[in-house]
């Protein structure tokens, strides 16, 4: 079956009225989930998942679907509006997405960060359709040691998440790294700094990690001031984007869309890596850096974009391989298997319907999006105008049952706490989270991917370099280094020469 | 502040008090009656959801709500590979009400490594509610090695060889050493943290062979796109469909794998015997149904019902001196 | 070649190591101190070796970086390169640092007592703490109180969150 008739049969099946509503009922949800802390979309899915087995295939995966996508659309409402992560992949959105708020520019954030989400999530998922066998073949080429250097690109890459003293971020950087050692060694089996605590074998949960460092320590922050001040200008300026933030973001969300889509492919790490190499990317690229983390629109709108992109991308490989790159494509996978369709390579050939149905629905899913979240805007920016000292405590609520909800333990929450404390201080030391968070997040692949690819090259190192991808992830990182440290010392030259 | 601002904020105090009074009403569950199960059971899953317990699970429950007609709801509680959950187990009333679904080296493994405060002790097996999971030995489909035999000549002449496995404290890890010892193959085993993860490596050819789940890998190995050499467990109980069947343990070794545990549900070993008795009744009903198996099967397992006390009796003190032998094996013990 | 070899600070202080304030270096000693714990715990857990690593070798690698690089920054400091700045005491008499620890006192005693006496009634003295330690009045308190708590264990509990019931089992 070609491309446009099965489109056209898959329209035919969302536009069923069942099924329209089954896709209504997941976005909608999904966008609850991903605004309220702590339940993540793969929650919300393990639970509606009973509900589903009484329906149809391709009815439950567009549902479920659903709920995924529409996460990534709520998980960036919290971000900008109270600088709380709602999902790892909106860690970065943090960075200036919440200034924006601060300076009254909360509606514009919210609508760069809903239309990039469309223009990404539809563009993906048009890549889906054409290239999702080829692209999975791709996927697949990359072992232990492509993986090990593409981490580590994007490592380098984050140091242009930081604003501040490049030291200072290099120190962030190590400590995420050692944070996130904690726990039980994959390839030794051996517990690291647990200390006897149960709950840090898995490691340091990253919701109370993200929660308290983001979230708490603002709270912190803001309450040295007197209650006077207020923290976000009563002025609303715009509810929607202007022309100018449109012609700054254009470039951000077309570069977003083509490095997301192909990120959410790879197994493993999908669209967090691409929004923080989306925001790296900008942050470079731009004639003004220094806007970045002061609520430049760029800062918002590319990692937006990128993590749906993304999103779109993580079907690939489990629509065309039967391999789920991440948790929620493992419970989709789930429900197909109870369903009684095996996702694999076979899967489009014997269940078309579920297959392009679901490739529809993604598309009317994304619209449903803008249209749900676009009005909400509103309600959103009235919500900020509510006095700080009743906002507070709602905001430490929000995290104390986000980060209790995950696992129904209080360790969690005293984590989180701990982090908050954290933050605080390192941002009265001028010390930025965000550098930490990436190598927290990113350090178990980079270091499981090296000891692997240490294990099956029987300890030879020339692996990294043997590999073309491997090699060439590595060159470019290098050469970034490089250009880095070549910057630095022609400036300090100039500098000298002034003195 | 006056007599009238007085009284007010009085009511409001009093308003308060009684409306979460009301509140607790909620959250108070009143007996209804001395027979079990008094109000909702809980299944805690050890696992994230989506995987093959977690949909096991859900599975068992649908089926044990229709008989004793109360919501039974499945609980999520992944970490510390299995034992968080386990350790709720351990810790709940001991009423029949917290139940969990486990196979016996996730309570075993994390006591021997003496990382959990409770002991073997305290759970008690109902009874067996499916086989154990089917393990596969794979490999790329044009790799030079067609049957499991071959790769084993091979293997033997040329130690070294790197197999991908899942976690050490999983299941399936512990029957890749043991296949390895017990055969002297000298396999390099490189860990992968979950299963998806092992079958890139197999399909992008970044590990010549891997054990690894069938639930997995069902749909690419009747696309034909991963070679089975080897199932620990015979290929029918996993309802993958491969012809020629690869060979099952028995049938190649000769006799029994010398360890083998299916799934049982499990309960605190301090239940009431009339509760285990009424539970162990219904199980065994639903478990030995047909319908049951069929859904087993849709999600690559199988049903099979075995008595809990007898496994514990007989089967149990093997498996944990093996599963000693293996973590001692690995080094993780001493 | 502008565009490849743009800035990465944004910041025109280039300066890999900014001027050091007491509690700067108050913060180095505490990452060369942190990067030496992690060390010795490294260390015990095992290197194993370069071409096959063990649990250890990262985080000792790691800790071992940190603590050589902040000790560096240190000396250079010392060595009298750089400035001592005052930290300006301006600054310090507006924090109110009373109003933060008692924000960060009422969390942690939220999650000792959250398992204990159940969500309902810790939620319920947290909010009135906090509302109250905002400076709204009584009546506010109360009502936002009552009503959060309302709202959100409907809310969370009809998303299928658990909330420990505490002394209502």
């Amino acid at each position: 079956m070609d491309i446009f008739s099965g489109l056209l049969s898959g329209f035919q099946i969302v536009f069923k009225p069942e099924n329209f509503l089954y896709c209504f009922i997941g976005v909608f949800i999904g966008t609850l989930i991903g605004v309220l802390p702590g339940i993540g979309p793969s929650g919300a899915m393990a639970m509606l998942l009973p509900t589903t087995f009484g329906l149809s295939p391709a009815s439950s995966i567009i549902m479920l679907a659903g709920i995924f996508y529409g996460a990534q659309y709520g998980g960036s409402t919290t971000s900008i509006l109270v600088n709380i992560p709602g999902e790892a992949s909106s860690i970065v959105t943090c960075l200036d997405g919440y200034q924006m708020a601060k300076q009254g520019r909360a509606g514009p954030a919210l609508g760069i960060a809903a239309f990039g989400s469309l223009i990404g999530g539809t563009i993906s998922i048009i890549g889906l359709m054409f290239l999702a066998l080829p692209l999975a073949e791709i996927a697949v080429a990359f072992g232990p040691p492509e993986y090990f250097s593409l981490i580590s690109l994007t490592m380098v890459l984050s140091i242009y998440l930081s604003q501040g003293s490049l030291f200072k971020s290099f120190i962030m950087i190590i400590v995420g790294l050692i944070l996130s050692t904690v726990g039980m060694d994959l390839v030794s089996g051996k517990t690291r700094f647990t200390f006897g605590c149960g709950t840090l074998i898995d490691g340091i949960g990253l919701v109370p990690v993200a929660m308290g460092l983001f979230g708490v320590s603002e709270v912190l922050v803001n309450l040295e001031e007197s209650l006077e001040r207020v923290i976000f200008k009563a002025k609303i300026k715009n509810l929607l984007p202007n022309r100018e933030d449109w012609k700054k973001s254009i470039g951000p969300i077309a570069r977003g869309t083509f490095l997301g889509f192909p990120l959410g492919i790879l197994p493993g790490g999908g669209a967090i890596i691409a929004s923080f190499v989306s925001y790296s990317l900008e942050k470079k690229i731009s004639k003004t850096p220094e806007r970045f983390g002061n609520g430049a629109i760029e800062g918002v709108a590319g990692p937006e974009t990128a993590n749906n992109a993304a999103a779109g991308g993580s079907f690939i490989p489990l629509l065309a391989l039967g391999i789920p790159p991440n948790v929620v494509m493992a419970l989709l996978m789930g429900a197909l298997i109870i369903h009684g369709i095996t996702p694999g390579p076979l899967m489009i050939q014997q269940h078309p319907e579920v297959f392009w149905g679901v490739v529809a629905s993604m598309y009317i899913g994304n619209v449903m999006l803008l249209l749900l979240n676009l009005p909400l805007i509103g309600l959103w920016v009235k919500l900020l105008k509510v006095p700080y000292r009743i906002l507070m405590p709602l905001i430490l609520l929000f995290c104390l049952i986000g980060s209790y909800s995950l696992n129904n333990n209080v360790v969690e929450v005293i984590i989180m706490i701990i982090f908050g404390i954290a933050g605080y201080v390192l941002r009265k030391l001028e010390f930025e989270a965000a550098p930490l968070m990436v190598a927290f997040i990113l350090g178990p692949i980079l270091e499981n991917s090296w000891r692997q690819s240490l294990v099956i090259s029987s300890g030879s190192f020339f692996v990294f370099l043997e590999k073309p991808i491997s090699l060439g992830a590595l060159l470019l990182a290098f050469f970034i280094i490089v250009n880095a440290l070549v910057k630095y010392y022609r400036k300090k030259k100039k500098r000298l020469i002034f003195e | 502040m006056s007599t009238r601002q007085k009284k007010l904020k009085r009511g409001l105090v009093c308003m308060n008090l009684f409306l979460i009074i009301i509140l607790f009403a909620f959250t108070f569950s009143w007996a209804a009656g001395e027979k079990y199960p008094q109000r909702n059971i809980e299944m805690i899953i050890s696992f994230p959801p989506g995987g093959p317990v977690d949909l096991m699970t859900r599975i068992l429950a649908k089926y044990m709500e229709k008989e004793f007609k109360v919501p039974v709801i499945p609980v999520n509680k992944p970490g510390g590979g299995g034992s968080l959950g386990a350790g709720i187990v351990a810790s709940s009333p001991p009423d029949g009400h917290t139940l969990s679904i486990m196979v016996p080296s996730s309570i075993i493994m994390p006591v021997l490594r003496k990382e959990v405060n409770f002991l073997i002790e305290d759970f008690k097996p109902i009874g067996q509610v499916a086989n154990p999971p089917p393990v596969l030995f794979i490999t790329y489909p044009d790799s030079p090695w067609k049957t499991f035999k071959d790769f084993i000549d091979y293997a033997k002449k040329n130690p070294g060889i790197k197999c991908g496995h899942p976690p050490i404290t999983t299941v399936n890890a512990l029957k890749f050493m043991f296949i390895n010892k017990y055969e002297n193959l000298k396999l390099v085993g490189v860990p992968f943290k979950t299963d998806p993860e092992i079958l890139v490596a197999i399909l992008g050819k970044h590990i010549p062979v891997a054990t690894i789940s069938s639930v997995a890998i069902k749909g690419p190995v009747e696309a034909g796109k991963v070679r089975v050499l080897f199932s620990f467990n015979p290929i029918s109980e996993t309802g993958i469909k491969i012809d020629p069947p690869p060979p099952d343990f028995e049938s190649f070794f000769g006799k029994k794998p010398p360890f083998d545990f299916g799934f049982y549900l499990w309960c605190n070993s301090k239940t009431p015997n009339e509760v285990v008795e009424i539970l162990k009744r219904t199980i065994e009903k639903i478990v030995k149904s047909p319908e049951y198996d069929n859904d087993l099967r849709k999600i690559g397992y199988s049903a099979n019902y075995t008595d809990g006390e007898i496994f514990m009796k007989n089967e149990f003190p093997q498996i944990v001196n093996l599963v000693r032998e293996g973590l001692k094996e690995a080094g993780l013990i001493k | 070649m502008d565009i490849i070899l743009g800035p990465i600070g944004s910041q025109d202080n280039i300066s890999l190591i900014l001027d050091m304030s007491l509690s700067q270096i108050i913060v180095t000693f505490f990452w060369i101190g942190f990067g030496i714990f992690v060390m010795i715990f490294s260390f015990r857990l095992g290197l194993g070796s370069f071409n096959n690593p063990d649990a250890g070798l990262l985080p000792f690698l790691l800790g071992g970086l940190l603590s050589f690089l902040c000790f560096c920054d240190l000396t250079i400091f010392l060595l009298g390169k750089r400035k001592f700045e005052e930290a300006s005491k301006e600054e310090k008499t507006q924090i109110s640092y009373r109003k933060i620890g008692f924000v960060i006192a009422s969390l942690f005693i939220y999650s000792f007592i959250l398992e204990k006496l159940g969500f309902v009634i810790t939620t319920w003295i947290f909010l009135i703490l906090l509302f109250r330690g905002m400076g709204n009045k009584w009546m506010t308190t109360f009502a936002a109180s009552i009503f959060t708590v309302l709202a959100t264990y409907f809310v969370f509990t009809f998303f299928g969150v658990r909330f420990p019931s505490g002394i209502f089992k």
